[in-house]
């Protein structure tokens, strides 16, 4: 919007001051936090005094030999990886089948691939491990799984779907009239094009899968955690900023990610898709 | 009704200049349009003059006050927008009512006044419905409407009609300059359409490069333009390089000559012998023989185009020029139309007075 | 089909349990039984609704979840609204920031809002040094501080919501309802904010619905004072194995996101309903 930059009353202009430093203040709200967390993980003493006095890269060394979490981090890493290369798929599949078709209840079809989004993690979490638990099967790796799954699936649906929906459905029509079979069609053509609004999705899930809570919370057990709940059970008994020191390069690494993609994709289609 | 006076108003953004030391006055009563191509400024100048861009120099004043510091609401103006800005969660008579909203007018005096301008654009029957609900003829009267119940002191209209098809764009731009004149309402009118500004007009500013390149009536743009840049606006296409062959201040008239043809003209004022020019003219003034003719530019035809009433023709003549002719097609000959073949060779003249000629 | 594996994910993965999960609750509660039973019964909602000690906490959890949607609402529409006004790089990094904690694990930010608001934390240092304060504010382990932190994880989420639906505004009309006289907040107030309503309903009921089920904020946040109905859930479900009683609570759970985002949508619909076209 051009913003009308025409002076106004003086009412107006205490509330648009007003406003301004609202802004301002949500911005380092929004901030502080993160902020934070990375200035103490450089403290060089085990309390997290603000500010740091002294200033060393100890815990980072820590966090690294911490098993808890280097085994944690491989768990997550593992975990997202596979659940968003099973969900990419499938998701794929279905937002092809919905974007092609104009039934009816078209709607409500849609609206139950969403689901996941709309079922809050805890209570999806609960509902896989009862239901698992009812058929005995008590593995966790098997549990988390199919729990990431479920949060990967419906990112990469609405992100490939809105992709598909951008798309003139003609090109695809095209390569079948010069001769493409439809899978081919599908591979050389439509996949090339939806590509950007896929990747967007893959993340995103991969990310959310990555630093799940809710959902890994019933479903993991003493011998595979993923890295925010073992990050979580270490912050229970004990404060010392290790815990800043891997967060710290948690937010680096997802920063970096999401730069990249910024540059290559814009961040509107990075939520959107 | 305002008068509206610009004072050299400039607008700049870091470097580019969008607006360059325009000046001009509106009289109370009479409409102007601002014409010209995409990126000319005339948007910017307008919306300068609404008050929803401040200039970076100059000043604009309003009945002589001077409101180069308010915003549009405190200048009593009504704006039409390019894309109309209807709110779309409001009937179309809550849209009519919002400015008389604003202005704190009584219940009942809004609603009659809201009636009123409803059926003087012919939408009393639609009065509660929504915008999506109409179609983009009845949407453009619901914005007029809008911006006229207010009874702005000047009416403002950024390319209203650029949306619209042909047909409905001409039933509006009739309507519209019908209700200005009864209303007596100071209007100003954003186009590019070189056709739509000289039907509509009493007055036209044509602007290029960020500046004013002539302001005057109509029949002064389209007969008399003042240089290259207006006269290839307003169609004269044709622009050959010649020079003053002869010109004494007694005599009305002046030689001219260009491809070689010496012509006598009357619009070459205060211009002396020996100076070069150039020589503007339109298509349609150009004359085209299929046999040898004295005093023509000889050429062959490159490309043909049927208008149906018309047809224009891209001359190639032999010196590498370019020359574009039109030539209307006359009933009788519809059955053996008298139509240049591509590559046939033709021979070129012009009536005199059917030139500019301007500053080279 | 091309429909078949995703639907056969979501139906069995995430369906299917969640009826498992609704007949478990109206089981009779034995301690360890995981089986369903024909023999249905209600005993696990009387008892969450006729004890104060879990109804407190249900009431408690709505409460807490109403005022930090509301916050989030407030100031996710101010936060909007500048970005809407703001273009160029400036905003897609403007936007990159509101977003960036949504993309870092709640543990981590949870974590951060412990330090910010800890005894010896960032806001405590500041007023201390400022001589503002002598002795630290407690202000970890409140109910305060939960609404905090959750504010903090969903406001990015409202932005977004409310976000999208000023950018399908078209940019002139603000400007003609200030052309017609309409002040700042005249325009804001019957003009913008009545086009963004859809994106503000969807960011409510997302908003409300996180609160309601997040687990992590209120427990390392919370402290004994600020129970909330996730960690008595979790409770049930780890510690004392009712998964029965826990079945319930989770029933209980959904339900009210459900009934949020049905009412909200309800009446976002009623609102629009007329003027609203959809493609």
């Amino acid at each position: 919007m051009n913003s009308i930059d025409m002076p106004t009353g003086w009412g107006d202009r205490i509330f648009t001051a007003l406003m301004r430093s609202l802004v301002y203040v949500l911005y380092a709200f929004l901030l502080a936090p993160l902020i934070c967390v990375v200035i103490v993980s450089f403290n060089a003493e085990a309390v997290q005094t603000f500010p740091p006095q002294h200033w060393s890269f100890h815990w980072y060394a820590v966090a690294m030999e911490t098993h808890s979490f280097t085994h944690g981090l491989l768990v997550s890493a593992v975990l997202a990886l596979v659940a968003t290369l099973i969900a990419a798929p499938a998701g794929v599949a279905a937002a092809l089948a919905l974007n092609r078709s104009n039934w009816k209840g078209k709607a409500w079809v849609e609206a139950i691939f969403l689901a996941p989004l709309v079922v809050p993690g805890l209570v999806a979490g609960i509902a896989i491990l009862v239901a698992t638990a009812a058929l005995n099967v008590r593995d966790a790796p098997v549990r988390l799984l199919i729990g990431h799954i479920v949060i990967v699936l419906p990112y990469v649906i609405r992100t490939t779907l809105a992709s598909l929906a951008r798309l003139d459905p003609q090109i695809a029509e095209a390569a079948l009239t010069l001769g493409a079979g439809r899978f081919t069609a599908f591979r050389l053509i439509t996949l090339p094009l939806i590509k950007q609004g896929l990747t967007a999705g893959m993340l995103f899930g991969f990310i959310l899968s990555f630093d799940d809570v809710s959902v890994s919370l019933f479903l993991s057990d003493a011998r595979t955690v993923t890295l925010p709940l073992a990050i979580m059970s270490y912050l229970q008994y004990s404060f010392d900023p290790s815990v800043a020191a891997i967060s710290s390069l948690l937010i680096g690494v997802t920063l970096i990610f999401i730069i990249v993609l910024e540059r290559r994709m814009g961040v509107k289609k990075l939520f959107t898709g | 009704m305002a008068n509206v006076t610009l004072e050299n108003i400039s607008r700049r953004y870091g470097a580019t200049t969008a607006v360059e030391d325009v000046s001009l006055t509106l009289e109370s009563g009479q409409f102007l349009t601002l014409l010209g191509p995409s990126g000319c400024g005339k948007s910017t100048t307008l919306r300068m003059i609404a008050g929803l861009l401040a200039p970076t120099t100059g000043r604009i004043l309003l009945d002589g006050k001077d409101v180069t510091a308010l915003g549009p609401a405190k200048r009593n103006i009504g704006m039409v927008f390019q894309s109309l800005a209807l709110f779309p969660h409001m009937t179309a008579a809550e849209n009519v009512a919002f400015g008389l909203n604003m202005r704190k007018v009584s219940e009942k005096e809004r609603n009659a006044r809201v009636k009123k301008i409803l059926d003087v654009v012919q939408l009393g029957h639609l009065a509660d419905r929504y915008p999506s609900q109409l179609s983009g003829g009845q949407q453009q009267r619901v914005a007029i409407a809008r911006a006229m119940v207010i009874q702005p002191s000047i009416l403002i209209l950024d390319e209203p009609f650029a949306a619209l098809d042909r047909k409905l764009r001409e039933a509006m731009q009739v309507e519209l300059r019908q209700i200005t004149k009864s209303l007596g309402i100071t209007s100003l009118f954003v186009t590019h359409d070189q056709e739509e500004a000289l039907m509509m007009s009493d007055y036209i500013a044509v602007m290029g490069h960020s500046r004013v390149q002539q302001f005057g009536t109509p029949s002064d743009i389209y007969q008399r333009p003042a240089n290259r840049f207006v006269a290839d606006f307003v169609g004269m296409s044709n622009v050959l390089d010649g020079h003053i062959v002869a010109a004494n201040k007694d005599d009305a008239f002046a030689t001219v000559e260009a491809l070689g043809i010496q012509f006598k003209t009357l619009h070459a004022e205060g211009r002396r012998a020996g100076a070069k020019v150039s020589v503007a003219l339109r298509p349609e003034g150009v004359t085209v023989e299929s046999v040898p003719v004295k005093d023509a530019a000889q050429g062959k035809v490159r490309s043909m185009t049927y208008h149906g009433h018309m047809s224009s023709y891209a001359i190639e003549l032999d010196n590498g020029q370019l020359v574009h002719a039109r030539e209307i097609n006359p009933e009788t000959q519809m059955e053996r139309p008298r139509r240049f073949e591509v590559g046939a060779p033709v021979w070129v003249n012009w009536q005199a007075d059917a030139v500019r000629v301007l500053e080279r | 089909m091309l429909l078949f594996p995703a639907a056969a994910l979501v139906f069995l993965c995430l369906l299917v349990p969640l009826f498992y999960v609704l007949v478990l609750s109206l089981n009779h509660a034995v301690t360890g039984d995981v089986a369903l039973h024909a023999a249905l019964t209600p005993e696990n909602y009387v008892r969450l609704f006729s004890r104060w000690f879990y109804s407190r906490i249900l009431v408690r959890t709505v409460w807490l979840s109403v005022l930090t949607t509301v916050l989030c609402a407030v100031f996710g529409t101010v936060l909007s609204l500048s970005l809407w006004r703001t273009a160029g790089r400036k905003r897609a990094y403007l936007i990159l920031i509101v977003a960036s904690p949504l993309l870092v694990s709640i543990v981590t930010r949870t974590y951060g809002w412990m330090v910010v608001l800890g005894d010896t934390g960032l806001v405590n240092a500041v007023l201390m040094h400022l001589h503002v304060i002598s002795s630290p504010l407690h202000m970890m382990y409140t109910q305060g501080a939960v609404v905090v932190g959750l504010v903090h994880v969903f406001l990015p989420m409202m932005v977004l919501s409310v976000l999208a639906a000023l950018d399908k505004i078209d940019p002139a009309i603000p400007e003609a309802a200030m052309s017609l006289g309409a002040g700042r907040f005249a325009t804001f107030w019957k003009v913008i904010f009545p086009l963004a309503i859809p994106g503000l309903s969807a960011g409510i009921t997302i908003v409300f619905s996180l609160s309601m089920s997040s687990y992590v904020t209120p427990a390392l946040m919370g402290g004994s004072n600020a129970g909330m109905l996730t960690t008595l859930i979790y409770q049930q479900f780890v510690v004392t194995y009712n998964w029965h009683f826990g079945s319930a609570l989770v029933m209980v759970l959904l339900a009210t996101s459900l009934l949020v985002l049905v009412l909200l949508l309800a009446e976002s619909s009623r609102r629009t309903r007329a003027w609203l076209t959809r493609k």
